[in-house]
């Protein structure tokens, strides 16, 4: 699937040369960073936000920001950590300013749109093979996107980008802007969490083994 | 080609011409009067007396160059050239220019359907009807493209019709 | 026997980011270790696994087909809007420093053609002294940017006369 997760060493070298185009106003440039990023921007955004119309809101807003702010990014910069962070404060203000209060606490109920659809689920690669597999795999699939919707945000955040988009530890601590440290603690109370939900929720023990 | 190029070529090709003649006109009797009679001036070294005329050699075509830009630009952008050009060359100290730049119209885009091209804020082409820039489906105010909502009366908008995929819509 | 639950608990603490694969390779040399004795750890470790690997298989979720056309066409039209933002800058720029230019060679004009005259007149207009230079500099620049006020305010007006029609 193109952009389901962190980009290939060549990727990367296609990025930066986009990066380069677009600066001299390109707009080929710009139609395939988009391309490149969108279904794990969207997918970001779609997690902290949990709410797809939002999220779209919040994915055109992110590019505009990009075209606005190309000129000042340094080159030699991480172009994803900087396009993510862009993204990350937009999303932060969106929440601040329309829902305040789900930015730390977490829900008691799970939102009705949970963001995420059957169809993708048969594409990835999984070892289960028979049908009842498949069902179990895909119903444990929505139990987890359902418990991790009802975390608090920043516990969602790091969730997401460490096992959809695959960035490592240094690349989240500077997306979310906290040190080494705090990323490393907030994933592993974030797993932590999520666990105790899913152990709280669904007791029948289908997390205790594979 | 670069923006630079490609806006030297809006100068009217006559401009050009009219630049050798002022110079002809002015600068030439200049160095020749003024270097030749007057007592300072003939004092400088010879190079500096040749810079001074390539000066304003390069100055005189500048200036003008400029006004027939302000010309050309205007015409493109259908304003009123002719007044525009006058008040490039007689408003002093150069204010004339400076006012056309600051304030002078969008440039206009061919429509899509007849190639007329006309004031670049209207959303209707005046002569086969496409609609060049759909308005705010609330209240048909002209809305910018980069608009996620109308900033009229806060509609929300559709997506602006992109380049590649334009079809220009007959309005009833 | 205090020193063994202290590394113990570390190690517990460590299991979660194992799965997650977020450890350094030290740190992941330490938990191999210690999971080969400690049955406890083996099995909370295995206990992670498969939270692990499902938020790892999560389905991406897909934006409507229409975002990214739109999400480019606003884009496109704000660096078309950049781009001429940042030349009509440059322009203006260039203008201005032309203007004063210009300013100066029509005063240099004027103290030339007016000394000149001025010395056909009489020999007591011709070439005034120093300090007068920049007193009359100022004055003629002052009269221009009056003449070009004048004219910016006729426009200004004619323009919002012309607004209130359309």
């Amino acid at each position: 699937m193109v952009g389901a997760t962190a980009l290939s060493l060549e990727g990367l070298v296609a990025v930066d040369a986009d990066v380069v185009r677009l600066r001299r106003g390109d707009l080929n440039a710009l139609s395939e960073l988009i391309a490149r990023y969108q279904n794990r921007l969207y997918r970001y955004l779609l997690r902290i936000v949990r709410q797809p119309a939002e999220a779209e809101d919040l994915f055109q807003q992110t590019w505009l920001r990009v075209v606005e702010k190309i000129r000042s990014f340094d080159a030699s910069r991480n172009f994803d950590a900087w396009l993510f962070t862009l993204a990350r404060n937009l999303a932060i203000d969106h929440l601040r300013r329309i829902h305040p209060q789900s930015l730390d606490e977490p829900l008691d109920e799970p939102l009705a749109n949970s963001g995420h659809s059957e169809t993708v689920a048969d594409r990835i690669p999984s070892k289960d093979h028979t049908p009842l597999d498949h069902a179990l795999a895909a119903e444990r699939r929505t139990e987890i996107s359902e418990a991790m919707a009802g975390l608090p945000m920043i516990y969602r955040e790091v969730l997401t980008l460490r096992f959809e988009d695959e960035m490592k530890i240094e690349e989240i601590a500077q997306v979310t802007a906290v040190p080494v440290s705090t990323a490393k603690s907030r994933l592993r109370r974030s797993l932590e969490q999520l666990r105790y939900a899913l152990e709280a929720r669904y007791p029948g023990g289908t997390w205790q083994w594979h | 080609m670069s923006r630079f190029t490609k806006e030297l070529r809006v100068i009217p090709k006559a401009a050009w011409i009219v630049a050798w003649f002022a110079n002809l006109c002015f600068t030439l009797p200049l160095f020749i009067f003024v270097a030749s009679t007057d007592r300072e001036v003939s004092k400088w070294p010879r190079w500096g007396q040749a810079l001074c005329v390539c000066a304003m050699f390069l100055f005189m075509v500048a200036l003008v160059a400029l006004i027939g830009y302000v010309y050309g630009d205007a015409k493109r952008r259908q304003m009123r050239y002719v007044m525009w050009t006058l008040l490039a060359i007689f408003v002093p100290h150069g204010i004339g220019m400076i006012l056309y730049f600051i304030l002078r119209d969008p440039l206009p885009k061919p429509c899509p359907g007849c190639g007329h091209v006309e004031k670049a804020k209207f959303p209707f082409c005046p002569r086969c009807r496409t609609l060049l820039q759909p308005p705010c489906p609330k209240c048909d105010k002209p809305v910018e493209p980069t608009w996620a909502n109308c900033a009229y009366c806060g509609q929300q908008l559709p997506e602006p019709a992109t380049r590649a995929t334009q079809n220009p819509s007959v309005a009833t | 026997m205090a020193l063994a639950m202290n590394e113990h608990d570390k190690i517990r603490e460590l299991l979660a980011l194992a799965a997650a694969g977020a450890l350094t390779s030290a740190e992941e040399e330490q938990v191999a270790e210690h999971v080969r004795s400690c049955i406890a750890c083996s099995n909370e470790l295995e206990a992670w696994r498969p939270i692990a690997s499902e938020l790892r298989r999560l389905p991406t979720p897909q934006p409507s087909s229409w975002l990214v056309q739109a999400t480019l066409a606003r884009a496109e039209a704000k660096l078309t809007e950049q781009a001429e933002h940042d030349w009509n800058r440059r322009v203006m720029i260039v203008v201005v420093a032309f203007a004063w230019l210009l300013t100066i060679a029509n005063w240099l004009v004027f103290h030339f053609v007016s000394g000149r005259f001025g010395s056909l007149l009489g020999p007591q207009f011709s070439h005034t002294q120093f300090g007068q230079t920049w007193i009359s500099f100022a004055a003629f620049t002052a009269l221009g940017w009056l003449a070009g006020g004048v004219a910016a305010v006729l426009l200004a007006i004619r323009q919002r006369g012309e607004r209130r029609l359309a």
